[in-house]
């Protein structure tokens, strides 16, 4: 597994866009696990009746309507938006993994089952699914709005892993491993998971930028991450009163969100243009 | 044909009936029933309670309540919302349907033209600078939040520049006896920016449907032969090879279908567009959960009429299977 | 009519150059059919597309080739000339009809278009234009096939109509990339057959393209062994097939002509083309040849008049055995 994910990070370093994306990225991880302790307390307010006050020396990106520091604010938002999209799709291509392996290996009633199931939850609009889910909860707790954004992630991951599970079992290698005594789980590891990781990493790069984009959604609505953690999408929905009069406040959060999710998305193409060359 | 069509109904009624479970069960998870978030708001006494669950029938056991909800959706009925009761979800829904729809229409005709048009420029001039520089301009407007870029755009175009209304779709000062044209250009001013927010955050889908298919295409051997028959460029490009590229832009097409009548629940909310994406966005904030979920319906019946809408266009449209 | 000297076709690929057709040069005639015979891989279909400027890219014709029609410079002409040429004055025919026709257009409106491409013709007369040609190339009841879609008509008929789209432009020259090998073995004499007729009715030159010697016996009226990108054999028909030269042929033959005893039936040549990129030193063909000798591997064999009056790209003909 691991030595997959280099593989990919190699094959997106070849292209310049991935190129690109990659770096974009790795500094934006770095400074968001290194920067914190050089910066002010993204929560403290320190003059709250001063209000926003733009970019300066000592606040480069200003400060919001509560005097709070921007940069530290957006930087505290990375560590969120990032840790929640990851989770949410390790989460996500987990279930959808064990769901495909389960249908395809065990078929029958099973299979027809959860696939109709998926059938349905895919009609549903993953906007719809996610807002119904976190109104459950009054205020939404981080873990939980993890979890609920894997749970409404991994149908098509399902059904990727159950089609290329029966195409093993029709394919003659697996007969032959079969009949050589292999296990089942050796089947898994020896067989379906190299053939299923190159469009499995490519979906989870692009759901991880989907991911981003519906968290600072969810929060800017109020039912994503809650306040007073720092999120992207909460700042902006903090800065709006003050949209004209101090444009900062939601110009910074939302270049933040541009460019993780314009990075991670020309990662994810770069990787699909290797995967896929004949639409390159 | 006929038993083709009656095997993808069938399966799209299964699914749909899937999509009501999964909704109905999804309501059930919330703690209380939907009618206890109203008790909080209002202070209603335990008898006005008792007779309010008896009206909405939450007294009755799951199985009964769920034969309820089930066989009130061929009639329409959604249920009552909580925000705005005692309104019926389905009345709500109707009233907002038409704005919804305009600004879904206008967008889906702006993204399609441009689009198209985009892609297969794309696709003929295959990895040239043009094609990489469309490429990261339209991965850049996938990549924008449309809340923030709407945002954005208010603060620019309205708020500082003036130019164009920042919210709702028409304008409350416009006289009485304005005429049908002075309106008609009302709403078209109040429409552009909701508009160009959704396409450029939509354009860059239908872009690469587009560019993809067109490449598929047009190394098969019937686009050289038909050059060879002495054909112009924009002959063969359009005629022969968008042709036969068309077919993937109806499964899109078909996507497209809930969005028209759902619209955008940010893009709408923030220019306080009076569509059904608003009228969700309102939803979220009263916690009106019926009406949230009744959204979700209408949304997800709307992805399935989709999906067959394109299958079956796609069967007329294909002289392959039209005539198999 | 058509002259061919030297042409060469390159693909740039990831920095080196390959060049599957390397320095072919034929002539054709009026009224006079070509053969160019050889494996699948050797360049003859890139050798047609060339003539036709439709190279898939990233191929090219290089430098230093020529195609003239009837002396004009096909390589140096611009798009709209070079569009009266293709379907114009050069028709072209491919090697599967099934993939070769748009599936959603109907037959007959890819014929006309044909027509109207390159004449400004009416309607009406366009469509019995089509119609004539459907009768020509033996469509039965031209009027009901005008309407019907490539995927309705059995391979024979959609072979005859992408025929009579070839010809619908009245050609002087027509291009057959192997215009049988999809069909059936009664379907394809009759095919060859039509190609005969419409030779001899029309004045036609035909290049006939294929890797099946015994559809070309009795048709050509010379004929052009290719192999790794070369024409090593080239002569009347009669000739070759009397007394071929280079041992290339004689294995496509699939027998040795012997002076003494009776033919000896050969299995098919030993291996495969080489690919453009891995061409043999000296002579391309000497890894599988029967005869090879010492020097093939080092030096390539010089072009040299073989006895049936043509040439020959072969050291036992340029040295004598």
């Amino acid at each position: 597994m691991t030595g997959a994910i280099l593989e990919t990070l190699r094959t997106a370093w070849r292209s310049p866009s991935g190129r690109a994306g990659l770096l974009v990225l790795g500094l934006l991880v770095a400074t968001a696990i290194l920067a914190p302790p050089l910066l002010p307390d993204p929560l403290a307010t320190p003059d709250p009746i001063a209000g926003a006050t733009p970019p300066a020396l000592a606040h480069p990106f200003g400060t919001d309507p509560l005097s709070r520091d921007i940069l530290a604010r957006v930087v505290a938002g990375t560590r969120v938006s990032l840790s929640v999209a990851g989770l949410g799709v390790i989460i996500a291509l987990t279930t959808g993994a064990l769901v495909g392996l389960v249908a395809g290996h065990v078929g029958g009633l099973t299979d027809t089952i959860l696939m109709r199931t998926v059938d349905g939850a895919m009609a549903i609009p993953r906007l719809f699914a996610l807002l119904l889910l976190t109104l459950v909860w009054e205020r939404i707790p981080l873990g939980a709005l993890i979890l609920v954004i894997g749970a409404t992630g991994w149908f098509g991951t399902s059904r990727l892993v159950r089609g290329e599970v029966l195409r093993l079992r029709d394919a003659g290698h697996v007969t032959a491993a079969r009949a050589l005594g292999s296990g089942s789980w050796r089947l898994i590891t020896r067989h379906l998971l190299p053939n299923t990781t190159g469009p499995l990493l490519v979906a989870a790069t692009l759901g991880v930028g989907e991911v981003i984009l519906l968290e600072a959604g969810l929060s800017f609505l109020g039912v994503g991450v809650q306040p007073p953690t720092p999120s992207w999408g909460g700042m902006i929905l903090d800065a709006r009163p003050v949209l004209l009069t101090a444009p900062w406040a939601s110009l910074f959060p939302g270049l933040a969100i541009v460019i993780t999710v314009l990075a991670v998305n020309l990662v994810g193409d770069a990787l699909r243009a290797a995967f896929d060359p004949r639409s390159a | 044909m006929t038993r083709w069509l009656v095997r993808r109904l069938t399966h799209a009624a299964a699914t749909f009936l899937v999509v009501t479970i999964l909704l109905f069960l999804l309501m059930r998870i919330a703690p209380g029933d939907p009618l206890s978030r109203l008790v909080d708001q209002q202070q209603i006494s335990a008898d006005e309670m008792a007779a309010l669950r008896a009206r909405f029938g939450l007294d009755q056991p799951l199985g009964r309540q769920f034969l309820t909800f089930v066989t009130g959706l061929p009639s329409g009925n959604l249920g009552v919302s909580i925000e705005h009761y005692p309104d019926p979800v389905s009345t709500l829904l109707r009233e907002r349907l038409g704005p919804s729809l305009l600004l879904g229409g206008v967008v889906l005709v702006l993204n399609f033209t441009l689009g198209i048009w985009l892609g297969v420029l794309q696709a003929t001039h295959r990895g040239s600078r043009l094609d990489r520089w469309l490429t990261r301009l339209s991965l850049t407007g996938y990549s924008l939040p449309s809340f923030w870029l709407a945002l954005m755009l208010v603060a620019l175009v309205s708020l500082q520049w003036q130019l164009l209304p920042a919210a709702q779709m028409t304008d409350p000062l416009l006289s009485a006896d304005a005429s049908g044209w002075e309106r008609m250009a009302d709403i078209g001013r109040h429409l552009i920016l909701p508009a160009l927010t959704l396409s450029i955050v939509s354009l860059a889908t239908t872009m690469r449907y587009q560019r993809t298919a067109m490449l598929e295409v047009m190394r098969l051997d019937f686009v050289r032969a038909a050059s060879a028959r002495g054909l112009s460029a924009t002959r063969v490009r359009w005629r022969h090879a968008w042709r036969n590229a068309l077919f993937p832009l109806l499964t899109l097409l078909g996507l497209w279908l809930p969005f028209l009548v759902t619209g955008s629940v940010f893009v709408e909310a923030i220019f306080n567009w009076p569509g059904i994406g608003s009228l969700a966005a309102e939803a979220i904030l009263g916690r009106d959960y019926p009406l949230l979920q009744g959204t979700a319906m209408i949304a997800a019946a709307l992805v399935l009429a989709g999906n067959l809408l394109a299958d079956l266009g796609h069967l007329l449209l294909d002289p392959r299977t039209r005539t198999a | 009519m058509l002259t061919v000297r030297n042409l060469r076709v390159g693909f740039h690929l990831g920095g080196t150059l390959v060049t599957p057709v390397d320095g072919v040069s034929f002539d054709i005639a009026r009224g006079e059919t070509l053969a160019l015979v050889g494996e699948s891989g050797c360049g003859k279909s890139l050798t047609s597309l060339a003539l036709l400027r439709l190279l898939p890219p990233p191929g090219e014709i290089l430098s230093g080739s020529e195609i003239r029609l009837d002396g004009e410079d096909i390589l140096a002409l611009k798009p709209p000339a070079l569009r009266a040429i293709r379907g114009g004055r050069i028709g072209m025919i491919f090697q599967d009809p099934m993939t070769s026709l748009n599936p959603v257009l109907t037959v007959g409106s890819q014929v006309a278009e044909a027509i109207t491409a390159h004449e400004r013709v009416g309607r009406q007369q366009v469509r019995e234009r089509v119609l004539a040609l459907f009768e020509e190339v033996g469509i039965p009841d031209p009027a009901e096939r005008y309407r019907a879609y490539p995927h309705q008509l059995s391979g024979g008929l959609r072979q005859r109509v992408m025929i009579a789209i070839a010809l619908a432009a009245q050609p002087d020259l027509l291009l057959a990339d192997e215009p049988t090998t999809a069909l059936d073995v009664t379907v394809q004499a009759q095919i060859l057959e039509l190609l005969d007729r419409l030779r001899e009715s029309r004045g036609m030159g035909i290049l006939l393209i294929t890797h099946d010697l015994g559809i070309v016996a009795g048709r050509a009226d010379r004929i052009a062994v290719m192999y790794a990108g070369q024409i090593v054999e080239e002569g009347t028909a009669a000739g070759v097939f009397a007394n071929p030269g280079h041992p290339y042929t004689r294995g496509l033959f699939g027998s040795i002509p012997s002076l003494t005893g009776p033919r000896v039936r050969l299995s098919p040549i030993p291996g495969v083309v080489p690919q453009p990129d891995r061409w043999p030193t000296g002579c391309r063909f000497h890894p599988r040849c029967s005869e090879v000798m010492d020097r093939c591997a080092h030096e390539a064999p010089v072009v040299a008049t073989h006895a049936h009056g043509g040439t020959c790209r072969c050291w036992l003909v340029a040295e004598g055995p």
